[in-house]
């Protein structure tokens, strides 16, 4: 790594500079937001085989969008709704089979006690265990519900989205976003209050 | 009954809307009041409210620093592959490409080809790699680079790349993650970029928590992980594959008659029959295999006549070597799940000179223990979720449920201030079995237990054993700290 690379540019010069097909600039802005991107598609999809793949996608999207970004928002709400166009792209595409072939290793159907011994790999001991593993819990009911609701739930409710967030990557209406969050909303609650683990993790008592 | 209905529907609203954070606070009032008698919505509230609250208290995870190397080097090479094909000025795109090659790394020519072969489904032969390198696109296209009129860029159609001689004879390895090398007899170790040729005769190395993908051509694809080394030959009949330690696991196409597929380990050399199946060498020069998908044969290399056949869902433990041993392995099931998506119904125990006895095993009881024992420590109950532990540790036939178990207690007995308990844990955690994936944590945790107790001189070798194993490790400053404070 060059002493150049390392120097701090504004983002809306790099933006500037991918927009005349600078590849420097376009690396530059990669590497410096790459780690807020994984955050987000970790938080999202977990410990995922297709992890590196969906970065990955993240960025050529951001390349190839390059041109239409205006600068109305800041880059990393940009960058953030590339990120949930990946997601949803994903979730709707992972075939919840059992394993077939080696290319389709996907930890995306890795229950979370495997999960679990995968983050012990980690060994990183600040991460506290409790707050980990309940999230890890909550992929597994997310799994569950359909790609709309899934992305409506996490988008708005845990996220903090709006409903018009929420409808320009679910490409529908403020409506049926609404409309989707409530039957998401139940069909969460539902299948949670069967984890009693789950139910412990996040403090609720079990009927 | 309708009345009440349309009555509840106004409350489903209402939850809702404080979801949604839209209520007024005269709502609000009348939603508290109906929480009071309606367990439904109230449970439905709250258990949202947990979720959205659990979901933003967990950090957010930082990216590895391999990881954004490696997919940093992959879109450098799309994107220049992309522009190439797509440009009208090749010249600007040239400066670019040398620019990004001056900033990332000298792999821009290697990237561009690997570009090119990873957008095939199939190994490309040599002449569609070449069919791919001249099918430049000579239409005019919208040139996505800012013109520079001080620039004249001629128009005319770009010369082809001249074709590379492809030198693999076996196959391609692709790094999916880490790190690993490529060790050819006479010449220095080689580090596997995205994409390298794999030579007969070629060992493939790789580095702590690395993951390495093999393709042979209308063979088989393999994943090699946990420092595995690999030694990959071609045999009179076929692939012949020398594992010496980590795991292998293959897909192995169907071959036709008289074509083998052969599979070293210490302990002894597995035919492969079946498709899918996992072999392990183990730090403690044990070695399994496990079967998803058809049937594997393995033979004592002391002596042919011991086979052995494992087959679907089978297990198999092997320990040719020890002739007293009754060798009994159980993998986690949940370690089989993530290979296999399915449960093994069989384990079977392999004793030299007896016939290898088949059973069933029920994985069941020890995982309800670990999940009781979680239960415990969650819930507030440390003790009993230790005694639940030394349970495991005493009774479970698995080294590595035991060792789980002990580095477990440790862990929780470090937390409580129970040095001496720690230790104790964490030692016969390290006597249990060799690496294993919290074997780093298990050094630090050790050491760190051993200088609360003023047991310096003891320390010092937890912390030097950490050091020597795991340089790069992320705990490095914490028990470079640690050697400073206490040993120093």
């Amino acid at each position: 790594m060059t002493s150049i690379s390392e120097m701090k540019v504004p983002v809306d010069e790099l933006v500037n500079g991918i927009k005349s097909g600078d590849h420097v600039a376009f690396t530059r802005l990669y590497r410096e937001f790459a780690g807020f991107a994984y955050a987000i598609l970790r938080r999202h999809l977990g410990l995922s085989h297709h992890l590196e793949d969906l970065l990955q996608q993240v960025f050529l999207k951001v390349y190839r969008e390059t041109p239409e970004f205006r600068g109305d928002r800041p880059f990393r709400a940009w960058l953030r709704r590339a990120c949930y166009f990946v997601i949803y792209d994903h979730i709707r595409s992972v075939k919840k089979t059992t394993f077939e072939s080696l290319d389709a290793i996907d930890s995306d159907n890795i229950i979370y006690k495997q999960a679990l011994i995968d983050d012990r790999k980690t060994d990183n001991p600040e991460h506290s265990l409790m707050e980990v593993e309940t999230l890890k819990r909550l992929h597994v009911i997310l799994n569950k519900l359909s790609p709309e609701k899934r992305m409506a739930l996490v988008m708005h409710d845990f996220e903090g989205h709006t409903m018009g967030e929420v409808a320009e990557i679910l490409e529908c209406s403020k409506f049926t976003v609404r409309t989707r969050l409530v039957r998401a909303r139940r069909e969460f609650a539902n299948k949670a209050k069967k984890d009693k683990a789950l139910m412990q993790c996040l403090g609720r008592s079990v009927a | 009954m309708k009345f009440a209905e349309d009555n509840h529907d106004r409350f489903d609203e209402l939850v809702d809307m404080a979801l949604d954070g839209t209520l007024s606070s005269d709502q609000s009032k009348e939603l508290d009041l109906h929480l009071q008698g309606c367990r439904a919505c109230f449970d439905l509230l709250k258990t949202m409210e947990s979720a959205t609250l659990a979901w933003k208290a967990v950090p957010d995870e930082e990216i590895d620093p391999a990881l954004r190397e490696a997919v940093g080097d992959r879109l450098v090479a799309e994107i220049i592959a992309t522009n190439q094909s797509e440009s009208t000025k090749p010249f600007r795109a040239i400066q670019s490409w040398v620019k990004a090659v001056a900033i990332l790394a000298p792999l821009a020519a290697a990237a561009v080809i690997a570009f090119v072969l990873m957008t095939r489904s199939e190994l490309p032969t040599n002449d569609n790699f070449n069919e791919q390198l001249t099918s430049v696109s000579t239409s005019p296209t919208e040139n996505r680079a800012a013109s520079d009129s001080t620039q004249a860029v001629p128009r005319t159609v770009p010369q082809a790349i001249p074709p590379i001689e492809r030198q693999h004879e076996l196959g391609l390895s692709r790094l999916l993650s880490g790190r690993a090398v490529i060790m050819r007899p006479g010449k220095k170790p080689a580090t596997i970029t995205d994409l390298s040729d794999l030579l007969p005769g070629d060992v493939v190395a790789l580095k702590q928590d690395s993951r390495v993908e093999i393709s042979i051509p209308d063979t088989a694809k393999l994943l090699l992980s946990k420092n595995a080394v690999l030694e990959l030959n071609r045999g009179k009949k076929g692939i012949v594959l020398d594992i010496k330690r980590g795991e292998l696991a293959a897909e192995v196409k169907s071959r036709k008659a008289g074509q083998e597929f052969l599979v070293n380990t210490p302990a002894g050399q597995v035919e492969i029959v079946g498709t899918i199946f996992l072999v392990r060498v183990l730090p403690t020069a044990e070695v399994e295999v496990a079967v998803a998908m058809g049937t594997v044969v393995i033979r004592d290399p002391a002596d042919e006549r011991n086979l052995v056949a494992v087959k679907e869902g089978e297990i198999m433990a092997l320990d040719w070597s020890n002739p007293l041993a009754n060798h009994l392995t159980i993998k986690r099931k949940t370690d089989l799940l993530r290979l296999f998506g399915r449960e093994p119904t069989k384990v079977a125990t392999v004793k030299r000179g007896s016939a290898p006895k088949t059973t069933s095993i029920d994985l069941n009881g020890f995982e309800k223990l670990f999940d009781e024992a979680v239960t415990m420590r969650k819930s507030g109950r440390p003790q009993e979720a230790l005694n639940i532990y030394e349970t495991i540790a005493q009774t479970a036939p698995l080294k590595a449920l035991r060792a789980e178990a002990a580095f477990t207690m440790g862990q929780l007995r470090f937390n409580r201030g129970d040095f001496a308990g720690a230790e104790r844990d964490l030692a016969l955690h390290h006597t249990l079995l060799g690496k294993t994936p919290y074997h780093a944590m298990s050094l630090f945790y050790l050491a760190e237990a051993r200088c609360r107790q003023g047991k310096n001189q003891a320390a010092h070798e937890p912390v030097r054993e950490f050091l020597n194993s795991y340089p790069n490790h992320k705990l490095v400053p914490r028990v470079e700290a640690l050697k400073k404070n206490c040993l120093d």
